[in-house]
């Protein structure tokens, strides 16, 4: 009788039929910190959800939280989504555009990732309990102020190897750290032989695209020498300057120049006479098209 | 005639001594030739770290990245006989020349090439499919340096707690058995992004209780594991349970250490407030993966008067946070 009414939760019992998966999960970066935003700046971020044991797929629900910038704040993907299972690094586009009215001060708020729980409660009869689910919310602090901000980094400077055909490259990586387009102006190049001690040729002004605020870029820029490269290595130099004219960095490395194929050498040439061709072949069509009407209607 | 013969052989004796007055005598005999080419110090021409990316860690384990360098030798490439490299945390400017940080999963990773002909990850390797070193007259060759990026190394990024003002760099050396020269990747920025991440043992016991009674000094616990590279406090949120009734959320308290029902941090709610500060998580920075911070989360519930015998289930969300 006293069992009777001695109702018994029985809040555990499943657990022990359970088995524990280690699988974390968090999010990469952990913060999103902007402190040179003006009304009306707009930027994207990528963050990375992560998985160590991605050993199924993972239902996950993304939000952002009730904050004076939730609608500041767009996402993709959005909502609910499944990271496949293998996917130990499943990326996530943010997209913040601060308000043209929006006053100056300091914001905060969350982005928010919830992945479904770790063990399913499948509820075998007469057992119960509570399962655990892992998240991880991604800080937002963005500061928004007035003025101009010009502030760049140059993440990368580097040669690409190129083709015979090709002229000698340079992969750039910049950073806007400000709220207004900013960048190296100009780029110069000296290109040496393969020991670094001759300089073959040298080339200077070439111009070299600003980056709009807020964002990284990555680009390459060609410098149109004036002599043909045989296939061999050689060495480059390439100095980025402001807008000024001072110089901001500079690099000495190798490059190879490769063989390029028949269609690298000829492809464009046989391209436009193809097209020429073509061209030619219609015109004549036509002109005996007209002839045949006129001869028709005469 | 006697007289024409005479002069005849006078002619013939003045030509030959003109003859003989010019020439000289030669004695031939064979001749060596000789040089020596000094050894060329080889020289790191460029280092690529990821070319130029932040790198993203996974929570729990480690991600390969890698740098590229490429080495010149004057006397040939296929002279060079070891490269080696390491990734560490650097000062903005100048990156370190020849650093010599001493290997841990923290803040300085070494990688060499080694007589393996598979190439496996980590280690330093010629290329196959960059610039290769066909011999001869061919002087420079490119090493593909690979690295395993531990859940714990540094974070160098604006969220970083204490090396946001650094970023990671790569000093690279050669040998052609003679001379070594160094390097670094001067001209890239290069940051690990902080991770916040966590794992949870994945159930809570409760245990039987009777309706009308909880939990009292009688904690559950759930252990939470740092599994990132920053210090990490949790959010939390939960569900009702349910099953032949419901279980409001709110009578699950929670605390950071041990505590009676019902004088916890706070009630569970729905959605996540407050933040659980967690004690132990706030030292993610062991140079080991083998000592990693944990800490306890304290649970009890409460069941009502006329709750409804039977089985409830439900869910509790712990989130990963920057501390």
């Amino acid at each position: 009788m006293v069992m009777k009414r001695s109702i018994l939760f029985a809040l555990v019992t499943f657990f022990a039929l359970t088995p524990i998966v280690h699988a974390g999960f968090g999010v990469s970066p952990a913060k999103i910190i902007e402190d040179k935003l003006v009304k009306g700046s707009t930027f994207e971020r990528v963050i990375y959800l992560v998985q160590g044991t991605p050993e199924k797929d993972l239902r996950v629900k993304l939000q952002v939280d009730d904050s004076d910038i939730k609608d500041w704040i767009t996402t993709t993907p959005k909502g609910d989504f499944v990271i496949p299972k293998g996917t130990q690094q499943f990326p996530v586009i943010l997209r913040f555009a601060v308000p043209k009215d929006t006053k100056m001060g300091i914001y905060k708020g969350f982005v928010r990732a919830s992945g479904a729980p770790k063990a399913e409660p499948n509820e075998p009869e007469g057992q119960s309990g509570v399962v655990i689910a892992l998240g991880a919310a991604v800080g937002i602090e963005l500061t928004v102020g007035e003025g101009v901000y010009y502030e760049y980094a140059i993440r990368n400077l580097d040669f690409k190897n190129i083709k015979e055909t090709d002229d000698p490259t340079a992969d750039i990586s910049i950073e806007n750290k400000g709220n207004v387009p900013a960048g190296p102006a100009e780029a110069s190049f000296e290109l040496f032989n393969k020991y670094g001690d001759v300089r073959l040729a040298y080339i200077q002004g070439v111009k070299v695209p600003k980056v709009e605020p807020f964002k990284i870029e990555n680009m390459s820029v060609e410098f149109p020498i004036s002599v043909g490269l045989s296939v061999g290595e050689y060495w480059g130099l390439v100095k980025l300057y402001d807008d000024s004219g001072g110089k901001v960095r500079e690099f000495k490395g190798v490059f190879n120049v490769n063989k390029a194929t028949f269609l690298d050498k000829f492809g464009r040439y046989i391209i436009w006479t193809s097209l020429a061709v073509v061209a030619f072949i219609i015109v004549r069509l036509l002109t005996l098209f007209v002839r045949k009407i006129r001869r028709k209607r005469t | 005639m006697n007289m024409e013969h005479s002069n005849k052989a006078q002619a013939i004796i003045v030509a030959l001594a003109g003859l003989f007055a010019f020439v000289t005598i030669v004695i031939a005999d064979d001749t060596t030739s000789s040089v020596t080419v000094s050894n060329a110090t080889p020289s790191i021409s460029t280092v690529n770290f990821n070319g130029g990316s932040a790198i993203t860690l996974t929570e729990a384990t480690y991600t390969y990245a890698s740098a590229t360098i490429t080495v010149s030798d004057t006397n040939g490439c296929s002279t060079i006989n070891a490269v080696e490299a390491r990734a560490f945390v650097a000062s903005t400017s100048p990156v370190a020349v020849g650093n010599a940080c001493a290997a841990n999963d923290n803040n300085c990773y070494i990688t060499a090439s080694s007589s393996i002909a598979a190439p496996t990850l980590g280690g330093c390797y010629a290329t196959t499919t960059g610039n290769t070193c066909t011999g001869g007259l061919d002087t420079s060759v490119q090493y593909d340096c690979g690295f395993k990026f531990w859940y714990i190394a540094e974070g160098t990024d604006s969220a970083a707690p204490v090396w946001a003002s650094s970023i990671w760099s790569i000093s690279a050396t050669t040998s052609d058995g003679s001379a070594t020269s160094t390097a670094t990747n001067s001209t890239q920025v290069v940051e690990i992004n902080s991770l916040s991440a966590l794992d949870v043992t994945a159930t809570l016991p409760y245990g039987t209780l009777s309706v009308g009674t909880n939990t009292g000094s009688t904690n559950s616990t759930s252990t939470v594991t740092t599994t990132g590279n920053i210090a990490i406090d949790t959010q939390l949120s939960g569900t009702d349970m349910t099953g032949a009734g419901t279980i409001d959320v709110s009578r699950q308290i929670y605390h950071n250490a041990a505590f009676t029902y019902p004088s916890g941090t706070a009630r569970l709610t729905t959605t996540t407030t407050p933040t659980l500060e967690l004690l132990n998580n706030n030292n993610p920075s062991s140079t080991t993966t083998n000592s990693i911070a944990t800490s306890s989360a304290s649970w009890g519930i409460q069941i009502d008067t006329g709750q409804a015998n039977g089985a409830y289930t439900g869910t509790n969300t712990f989130a990963a946070t920057a501390d």
